[in-house]
Formats: C-alpha cells, sequence, structure tokens
C-alpha cells in the first residue's frame, strides 16, 4: 500500500521548464541518422537535399528525441516534484512532426507538465514539450508519458 | 518505386524491417545520441540493476520504427504523427523486426494521409514497441 503523500502532487500540472536551445548541425543528425542505420538520401546527400522541396537535407523525424526531449533533464532533477528516477521508465512517446528540421535551424523548445495521473501501482507523468525554429514556426510537439512504477 | 497514395490499400503491410542489435550499436546510439545512461552501455551495471545485462535505448527503437515507414514512403520528411508503447525491452544479442500496418486512408483540405498501425517484435514473438501509430502524408 502506498499513502497518498508518495503520489505526485496535481499542483505540478502545467508546471514550466526553462526553454532549451539547440542547433541543428548537418554532420551530428546524419551520425544519428547512420546509428540507426537511416541512410535516405534526403538526409545524407547535400545535391538530394537541395533538389528537394526541402530545399536541403533534413533530419530524421526521431532526431527530436535529441532536440525536443533536452528539457526533461530539469523535471528528472526538479527538487520540488522530486521524481523516484530509480523507478521512472519511459513508457510512451508521441511526436507531431510540423515542419521538417534542417541543418543549422535553431530550435528552441518549452517543455512543461502536461498530466499527471495514477493507475494501478503506478504514477504517471505526461511531459509536454514544443519545438519552434529561428522563424518562430512550429516543428515539433513530443508528449513523453514516464511511469513511475510502483508510484512515486 | 515510391508509395501512391491510389495503389496502398487498406490492410497492406509495409516491408519489414529486421535489426540484428549488437552492444556496439547500443554504443554507437549513445554517442550520438548523447544518452550514456549505463542501462545501455554498461553490462555490468545492468546486470546489478536486474536488467540481466544492457537495454537498447528505447527511442532507438522507436527511431528504427520511424526508418522503417520512411523507408517504404521513401521520404523522412512525410511522417507527420508518430507514437509507440515501449512494452517490453530490446537487448544485444536480439532480432528486432519492426512491422507495419495500413489501417486507414484520408483525405483533408487537399492533404492525403495514411494511417498505419506499427509494432515491433523480437525473434520470441515478444512486443518491443506496441500500440504504434505512425501518420504520413503524401
Amino acid at each position: 500500500m502506498k499513502g497518498v503523500l508518495l503520489v505526485i502532487d496535481h499542483k505540478f500540472i502545467g508546471k514550466e521548464y526553462e526553454p532549451t536551445e539547440y542547433e541543428i548541425g548537418r554532420e551530428k543528425m546524419r551520425e544519428y541518422a547512420r546509428a540507426v542505420g537511416d541512410e535516405n538520401p534526403l538526409i545524407m546527400d547535400n545535391e538530394a537535399g537541395s533538389a528537394s522541396e526541402y530545399g536541403d537535407c533534413i533530419a530524421p523525424p526521431v532526431f527530436a528525441s535529441v532536440y525536443n526531449l533536452m528539457g526533461a533533464a530539469q523535471l528528472f532533477f526538479d527538487p520540488g516534484v522530486k521524481l523516484n528516477m530509480a523507478m521512472l521508465v519511459h513508457g510512451e512517446q508521441e511526436f507531431e512532426f510540423h515542419k521538417p528540421v534542417r541543418p543549422g535551424d535553431v530550435i528552441t523548445t518549452t517543455g512543461k507538465i502536461a498530466d499527471i495521473a495514477e493507475k494501478g501501482n503506478n504514477d504517471l507523468l505526461v511531459y509536454e514539450a514544443r519545438s519552434v525554429n529561428q522563424g518562430g514556426e512550429l516543428v515539433t510537439v513530443g508528449r513523453a508519458t514516464f511511469v513511475i512504477r510502483g508510484g512515486n | 518505386m515510391a508509395v501512391s497514395f491510389e495503389n496502398v490499400n487498406i490492410g497492406d503491410e509495409i516491408p519489414p524491417l529486421s535489426v540484428n542489435l549488437e552492444q556496439m550499436m547500443l554504443w554507437i546510439y549513445a554517442g550520438a545520441s548523447g544518452d550514456f545512461n549505463p542501462i545501455h552501455v554498461d553490462k555490468e551495471f545492468g546486470e546489478k540493476v536486474g536488467l540481466g545485462g544492457t537495454i537498447a535505448h528505447g527511442l532507438s527503437n522507436m527511431a528504427r520504427m520511424g526508418r522503417c515507414v520512411t523507408d517504404w514512403v521513401e521520404d523522412p520528411g512525410a511522417l507527420k504523427r508518430f507514437k509507440v508503447r515501449f512494452s517490453a525491452p530490446a537487448r544485444p544479442g536480439d532480432t528486432v523486426t519492426f512491422k507495419g500496418k495500413v489501417t486507414e486512408k484520408k483525405e483533408e483540405d487537399g492533404k492525403k494521409a495514411l494511417v498505419l498501425d506499427v509494432w515491433a517484435e523480437n525473434q520470441d514473438g515478444a512486443q518491443i514497441l506496441s500500440k504504434g501509430t505512425a501518420v504520413i502524408e503524401l
């Protein structure tokens, strides 16, 4: 049995964290692509990228796991929320891709606690992060569901 | 040949992608993503915390799932929505197969979209990624 005090306080729903900034590097995004075997010419070949509708190479979509999720470290070490990191697992991940990101894009991401819930013996926390490019255009929205096994 | 909206039918399965995981691939992903959590890179640590060794980064499984979908349409920019549940760990020595199936065809505001169920399983049939959805615009 867990006591009421062990549940993550719902007052943290809506809590926003400091924005993070990340500049997309051409070879860094390719290093990520190679690490997962994604050798699409629109990522790897400058000529193919330039000739495409995107006007340059684009990052593999799940490269968002780097620039969109980097702010989550603030949540993990938030002394107010006090997540039990030893029991935390990444349960689900969702991305909305509004516009591909390209080398040289400077991506600013703002994350917040979108939801807190209890399910069985586990606590769930949804971390939502919105990434915009240097032109202010929304590029990616990420929603990570973290599960704290056995409750926080 | 690139996939065209007209030639795709509901129920079609996309070409699966099989990956034989090795520890070296986990180290390479750690470097590429910046995630050096010891559960992915240190076998002894993984054993000590009861995982039986290292496990692959969940997001690397998701990235390979995405690659399976975008390889099919030959455009990494076509993926518009993507969701997965990390239901079981994948480990070095596992063969993980990524799969997808078309469940819906949509035409809205002049845009043509395909909705797919996507999932990944290991050599024993255990689901590594489940309840996945991918939306592609063509």
